[in-house]
């Protein structure tokens, strides 16, 4: 009976867990897609993003950066803010420079687009977002007139025609990304010296040596650049991931409270049911301590059973589910994909999840032989036996 | 004989006073205003290179201005190639811009009067040229002092209390003979000082007596200043008319050969 309270408690518990961390994951992967594990900039460009804090590439900083045996792509990036304008519409968007090939195979951005063509590398042309061609009413074939602050303090102006017109999960970006090749973005910023650049995102082959290979990049590129990671440019994500996080650990201890009530009845039930025979014993001469002991190690074989279990039961579960999710439909789905989110139930398998969980109900369920021991080290066996 | 002894030695002391006295009757504000309309006149027509000063880089840029009044003004841009043609208006109230590559006019609203004109150390309200600094104000004397070997009068500009500037605080040094501000400081509303205005290689402009060299030197900033060059300057023009600073004549204007 004690078991399959424990059994209960842990499989409601690692379940739960598994299903936010897995969101927690998903969430965190759709950013480090957009921003990359890493980002170089130009000292200061981070915590200020104007375009005066952008720099020029130096074919030095790229054999360093590629001579760093843990990365595994570099992406170069322009980006600026400025004003687009079609006939009497006008917006504010960012343009955003792009080296049109490399950051396809990492984004797939060519199958993101709904209307016209991808960008042509040897044109100068642009890629609108469908909602902000809607707002502009522009179609593919028009030309967009861009204005903004350009590097070093010069006007940035120039006319582009419209190669395509894309969709991406984030409305966000469907309604203030303007995409153009690099070289274009660095002609309407700073036609004056080639090679202008706000950042270079740095794609790692194993996510787990952040550290390390930041660390790495910033002892290599020198004092200029500044080398920042992903948990500080999706730092809104990890906030949201923390509260989120704290609910479901509220959450979780119900639960665990709930379990616990369940195991301490159940010990306490079975050793109420068994009251007679300890008295007997006892009278006829066992050891109280003795008698302790056995019940302790009665109720830690339970709790073993129970989590084995446990484990059991769940993890096929957890395991299938990580690899085939339940997909979200309808409403749900919508404000999935305005977050950039694949709209599934994702399950993780950290290992974490399930060394904390089991750790924690086994000694929830050790706990409750605190009960028993206490019972029987004062017992009195005369009234023990009249019951 | 003794009546009249005292009234003659009081004729000669006013004769003798009487110049240095004529100036000094000059109250602070009517100072100001006679150095600010230096520039100013019925219409006016000058050649300037204007260099941005920074720690890493520096840019010239060249432009005609033309103005009437202190109302309207009208700015062409000759060089760079790249921003040759882009035009500035200041009508009235209204500051507009327009950019021939693009074909687009751009008017400025007021809420990007504080941001830098073509990424110098001017906003775009310096060069609505305001005469805030005479009606906005409340201006004191606070002494004398030699700048440039110049006996200045210097000037205490604090704004008057439903006055919509921006400067907490403004400190005028005003050359006492002609009226020429040689240096001007600005303070912000916590009286830290943001930037500072010179004046010098003082020369015939036009006819007029006006210093030919200007910088704004960024006091927040390190390093960087912006720098005017005033190269040809004449003061009532011929032909300059109200309908020569308008929209249509933002497309249409030429640089005029001097």
């Amino acid at each position: 009976m004690t078991a399959s309270a424990v059994v209960l408690a842990l499989f409601l518990a690692l379940i739960m867990r598994s299903m936010q961390f897995g969101s927690y994951e998903q969430m965190i992967r759709a950013g480090v897609n957009q921003t990359g594990d890493l980002q170089v900039h130009d000292t200061g460009y981070w915590a200020n993003q104007s375009i005066d804090r952008a720099f020029f590439y130096r074919k030095k900083l790229g054999e360093t950066l590629h001579g760093i045996k843990e990365i595994k792509s570099i992406l170069p990036g322009l980006q600026t803010f400025s004003l687009a304008s079609y006939k009497k519409q006008t917006k504010g968007v960012l343009i955003s420079g792009i080296d049109a090939a490399v950051y396809n195979k990492q984004n797939h951005l060519s199958n993101k687009i709904i209307r016209g063509k991808y960008l042509n590398p040897n044109k100068n042309e642009v890629l609108l977002g469908d909602k902000l061609a809607e707002f502009l009413k522009m179609h593919v074939g028009d030309t967009l007139v861009l204005l903004g602050q350009g590097y070093r303090g010069i006007t940035a102006y120039g006319i582009y025609r419209v190669a395509g017109i894309f969709h991406l999960p984030s409305i966000e970006m469907n309604s203030e990304i303007v995409y153009m090749n690099l070289k274009t973005a660095q002609n309407f910023v700073y036609p004056y010296q080639p090679g202008l650049l706000t950042s270079l995102s740095v794609f790692i082959k194993d996510p787990g040596q952040l550290q390390t290979v930041k660390t790495e990049t910033e002892h290599r590129i020198g004092p200029n650049y500044e080398v920042i990671t992903w948990k500080t440019m999706l730092s809104d994500i990890l906030q949201t991931i923390k509260a989120d996080n704290v609910s479901g650990q509220i959450m979780l201890l119900i639960l665990y409270i709930i379990a616990a009530f369940g195991i301490f009845s159940t010990v306490l039930m079975m050793t109420m049911e068994k009251r007679r025979q300890y008295a007997i014993m006892v009278s006829i001469g066992m050891e109280r301590e003795k008698l302790v002991w056995v019940s302790i190690f009665e109720t830690f074989i339970i709790s073993v059973i129970g989590i084995v279990i446990g484990l059991i039961l769940a993890s096929p579960i957890i395991y299938y589910l990580h690899f085939h999710p339940i997909p979200i439909t309808g409403e749900m789905a919508k404000m999935y994909l305005q977050f950039n989110i694949a709209p599934v139930l994702p399950f993780s398998i950290k290992a974490h999840i399930f060394l904390s969980q089991t750790i924690i109900i086994l000694v929830l369920s050790l706990l409750s032989a605190l009960y028993p021991i206490i019972y029987l080290s004062k017992f009195n066996v005369l009234k023990a036996f009249r019951h | 004989m003794k009546k009249t002894l005292p009234f003659i030695f009081l004729l000669v002391l006013l004769a003798l006073t009487g110049n240095k006295t004529y100036a000094q009757q000059l109250t602070a504000k009517e100072m100001v205003n006679k150095s600010y309309n230096l520039f100013l006149g019925k219409s006016s027509f000058s050649v300037m290179s204007m260099t941005i000063v920074r720690p890493t880089w520096q840019r010239s840029i060249k432009m005609q201005n033309w103005s009437m009044g202190d109302n309207y003004y009208l700015t062409l841009i000759t060089q760079p190639t790249r921003d040759k043609g882009e035009v500035f208006l200041k009508s009235k109230k209204n500051m507009w811009n327009f950019i021939p590559a693009i074909n687009r006019l751009i008017k400025i609203p007021p809420s990007m009067m504080m941001q830098s004109w073509m990424g110098s150390d001017f906003t775009n309200n310096d060069l609505m040229k305001q005469n805030s600094i005479v009606t906005d104000y409340k201006h004191t004397f606070a002494g004398s002092e030699k700048l440039e070997g110049y006996n200045c009068a210097v000037i205490n500009l604090d704004p008057l209390p439903d006055a919509a500037v921006v400067w907490g605080k403004i400190k005028m040094w005003i050359i006492k003979k002609n009226l020429i501000t040689m240096k001007v400081e600005y303070f912000d509303t916590h009286g830290k000082l943001v930037k500072t205005e010179t004046a010098s290689q003082i020369k015939i402009l036009g006819g007029r007596l006006l210093p030919s060299h200007l910088e704004m030197i960024s006091n927040t900033k390190k390093g960087h200043k912006t720098i005017i060059d005033i190269l040809h300057q004449e003061f009532n023009v011929k032909g300059i008319k109200q309908n020569f600073f308008s929209i249509q004549n933002m497309r249409n204007i030429r640089p005029q050969s001097f």
